[in-house]
């Protein structure tokens, strides 16, 4: 009896096991069922992934088992995707490209040979390259006022003057010079710094005074303003042409 | 959504991942698969896997490759494919790339690596895009020109928990812009030229660079998404409508000659096809060299945001006035376009259109305006096509939103900015600007280039508080010490973005901050000063 029980309560706990075990799996198998690449296929198939003859550009690949393979759920989804019109058109288009990619160069139609020997008149090119030649660039080209040559980097003081520069400094003073602390700021121990945008023609005369980022304080934007339009016309810019500048303006007091 | 248990298993996962992948460095491995393997342009059931076999190896064994895709790194249950000999050939300079678009779940964690004769690849992973989401980090690049320093920095990314990768363009250099600035970063071209010639010598670089091994890492452990900026075909390059050719500001053997420059152009395009596993439309058989590419595409992330992903080189009219660099402007900036016009109408329908929380505008090139005693800083950048820019704010505001935010480049620096309504008179904030520095690319302090047009001021750090106090939208520039990357961390509410630096000069540089900013609702804050 103590044996036959001891054999049952193993069998009753196999049982339970092996009931345990399918469940398991059955619930692992449910929850991979999106899953679009089963663990069926994989064990036992493995896919011929066929690439387009001139493979350049991606195409899903025919999977051999198509049955097997459950991507419908996927597919209906409305997904906001990669622009569904986009996508749609690269399709299309890939179908096209697969044997338009042709390396051979001789077979590279340009889209208008005739026209190809269009002589440079004014050519940027030879501008260019001469620009080029005056600057042995040690370093990647021009991405933000990288114009520079090495020589003018050893001594930037030597160069010759640029007269925008200095016409910018006289800018400063002039409105230095005319500016008045407002009364009203001055009382209430108000100071600040406005930054004003300003735009000349080619003769000088002001044309446009706005303020881009106010003080905080109104009475000096508006002096600001009224100070820089009274003056009416700057110098002449030395570009010969309309010019425009921001520029900052400081109350400070006791300063 | 997203359980601790899931985030720490996640987290041991991808210890152990990149562990198991540098290991792999130097080993066989390496010796089959050089460049390793990368993915790109992944959707809510898709992605592109790409690979490419040491043609040596390939002649040899004239095996076929295997390929294993599985949701954990010990690659149980894997989906096995396998990918016939004959079809890797050197038409594709033996890169494999396969769309698995419409096979994979939603908002998944998945593991795929390359096998040839039973030697296995990196283990490179990937997760496909949520259906929905309320929240989502990724991270931007730009400029990593080679010769210039070490890709450090791509090693931190490589562990950093961010759904993919946007790579901003200037991937390779078409030119090699002097001396090696870091030992063993030399480069020479197959033709020999310092400048692209052919084919041979595009594809070179991409081999070279991609053999990086953190940049190999970082292509593994994430997905990418790419545009393309100058260097990947010319420097400042711009098209000639009138002579239907790309202009350009270098000195190229080429000089003026259309076809030849025209055949450059396929070139540069095939090798970055190649090499780069990206999903977008291209012909390079049709009559009008414009439609041999279409890099621009939109992609959304649930009702979170909207990446509307644009080409500024293609279609773009040459760089308007005299000069492009730290020059005054001239009434051109408001005639030219940086968008072209099919371009141009497809971004202002989506602008217009977006219901998404936030619209990311991927912009290679600097968007905000930068103008510093009477000079622009670039009209290169955005500042060169005005009109066009205020066309894009105006579509922005009618629409009420605030919810813009651009990720640019370019520049080699950091640069965080308010987007205003407009650069005249703001009168309120519609988004913000992060700007990424170089990986490696050289800055302003090492060019030293704004000393030739700002000699006025004594240091670098005199000229950008210049540049910030008469640009009062522009709230931090490094242009001085930083080189690194961008983390952008979406939720419903706001933007958290935080800029690293990683210095180039090392290989064992440590990962600073640079810059921490939260822009919510036409507020920009930094949180660290």
């Amino acid at each position: 009896m103590n044996y036959y029980n001891e054999n049952f309560r193993a069998w009753v706990l196999s049982i339970i096991i092996s009931a345990t075990l399918s469940l398991i799996s059955y619930m692992i198998s449910k929850s991979t069922d999106t899953y679009a690449i089963t663990k069926k296929e994989a064990s036992t198939n493995i896919i011929e992934i066929v690439l387009p003859e001139r493979q350049v550009e991606p195409q899903n690949f025919p999977l051999r088992r198509q049955d097997s393979i459950k991507r419908t759920a996927i597919k209906q989804r409305e997904i906001a995707n990669y622009d569904k019109e986009e996508t749609s058109k690269n399709l299309h288009e890939h179908a096209l490209v697969e044997e338009e990619l042709v390396l051979d160069k001789s077979r590279v139609e340009s889209p208008e040979s005739t026209q190809i020997a269009t002589p440079p008149s004014e050519t940027v090119l030879s501008r260019k390259q001469s620009e080029i030649t005056q600057q042995k660039i040690e370093s990647p080209p021009p991405k933000y006022a990288y114009s520079s040559t090495q020589k003018a980097l050893e001594t930037p003081k030597a160069q010759t003057k640029d007269p925008l520069i200095e016409y910018f400094q006289r800018l400063k003073e002039l409105i230095k010079q005319h500016k008045r602390y407002p009364e009203e700021a001055k009382r209430r121990g108000q100071e600040g710094t406005v930054v004003v945008r300003i735009r000349i023609n080619e003769s000088g005369k002001i044309e446009k005074v706005e303020v881009v980022r106010s003080s905080g304080v109104v009475s000096i934007d508006r002096e600001t303003l009224r100070a820089i339009r009274s003056l009416g016309s700057l110098p002449p810019p030395p570009t010969q042409s309309s010019l425009e500048f921001n520029v900052e303006v400081e109350y400070k007091l006791g300063g | 959504m997203f359980s601790r248990r899931d985030f720490l298993r996640t987290s041991v996962m991808v210890a152990v991942l990149l562990e198991k992948n540098l290991l792999c460095f130097g080993s066989a491995s390496e010796e089959v698969f050089p460049q390793g393997v990368a993915s790109g342009d992944p959707t809510t059931d898709g992605i592109i896997l790409w690979t490419r076999i040491n043609p040596e190896v390939l002649k040899i064994l004239k095996r076929d490759l295997v390929l294993q895709i599985s949701e954990s790194p010990e690659f149980k249950n894997a989906f096995t494919g396998k990918i016939s000999y004959d079809q890797i050939s050197e038409k594709d300079d033996f890169t494999v790339r396969i769309d698995l678009k419409g096979r994979l779940k939603p908002n998944t964690l998945y593991f795929y690596r390359f096998l040839y004769a039973d030697i296995p690849s990196l283990t490179g992973k990937f997760k496909t895009l949520p259906l929905s989401t309320d929240k989502l980090s990724f991270a931007t690049v730009v400029c990593q020109n080679y010769p210039d320093g070490y890709y450090t920095a791509f090693r931190y990314l490589s562990n950093e928990d961010i759904a993919f990768i946007i790579h901003l363009g200037d991937f390779i250099y078409e030119k090699i812009y002097g001396k090696p600035r870091v030992p063993d970063r030399a480069i020479k071209l197959p033709s020999g030229s310092d400048i692209c010639l052919d084919i041979n010598d595009y594809r070179y670089l991409y081999r070279m660079y991609i053999s990086d091994p953190d940049l190999k890492l970082a292509r593994a452990m994430h997905p990418f998404i790419y545009t393309w900026d100058d260097h990947e075909f010319l420097n400042d390059y711009y098209y000639d409508y009138e002579r239907k050719v790309w202009g350009y500001f270098t000195s190229h053997p080429y000089g003026r000659d259309r076809e030849k420059i025209l055949n450059l152009r396929k070139d540069a395009i095939k090798a970055w096809l190649e090499y780069i596993p990206s999903r977008v439309v291209f012909n390079l058989r049709d009559r009008d060299p414009l439609s041999w590419i279409r890099l621009y595409r939109a992609l959304s992330v649930g009702n979170l945001c909207d990446f509307l992903i644009t080409d500024l080189r293609t279609y773009r009219d040459k760089q308007p006035c005299k000069g492009r660099y730290g020059v005054p402007g001239c009434p051109d900036q408001n005639k030219t376009s940086i968008l072209g016009k099919d371009q141009r109408t497809w971004l202002l329908r989506k602008l217009a259109n977006s219901k998404a929380s936030w619209i990311i505008l991927v912009s290679s090139v600097q968007f905000s305006q930068s103008l510093t005693d009477g000079k622009f800083g670039s009209l290169d950048a955005w500042d060169g096509y005005r009109k066009e820019r205020d066309l894009l704010l105006r579509t922005i505001k009618e629409k009420g939103s605030k919810n813009l935010i651009v990720v640019s480049g370019d520049r080699h620096a950091s640069l965080v900015a308010e987007i205003v309504d407009n650069y005249e008179m703001p009168k309120e904030v519609l988004g913000a600007e992060f700007m990424t520095p170089a990986i490696s690319s050289i800055n302003a302090r090492e060019g030293g280039w704004w000393k030739r047009n700002w000699p006025q001021y004594s240091t670098l750090e005199d000229f950008q508080r210049a540049e910030m106090t008469q640009n009062p939208w522009i709230k931090h520039i490094n242009s001085i010490n930083c080189w690194g990357y961008t983390v952008v961390n979406i939720s419903d509410k706001k933007v958290v973005t935080i800029i690293y630096s990683v210095d180039k000069y090392s290989k064992d540089s440590e990962k600073t901050i640079d810059g921490k900013f939260v822009y919510s609702q036409g507020k920009l804050i930094s949180e660290i000063s």
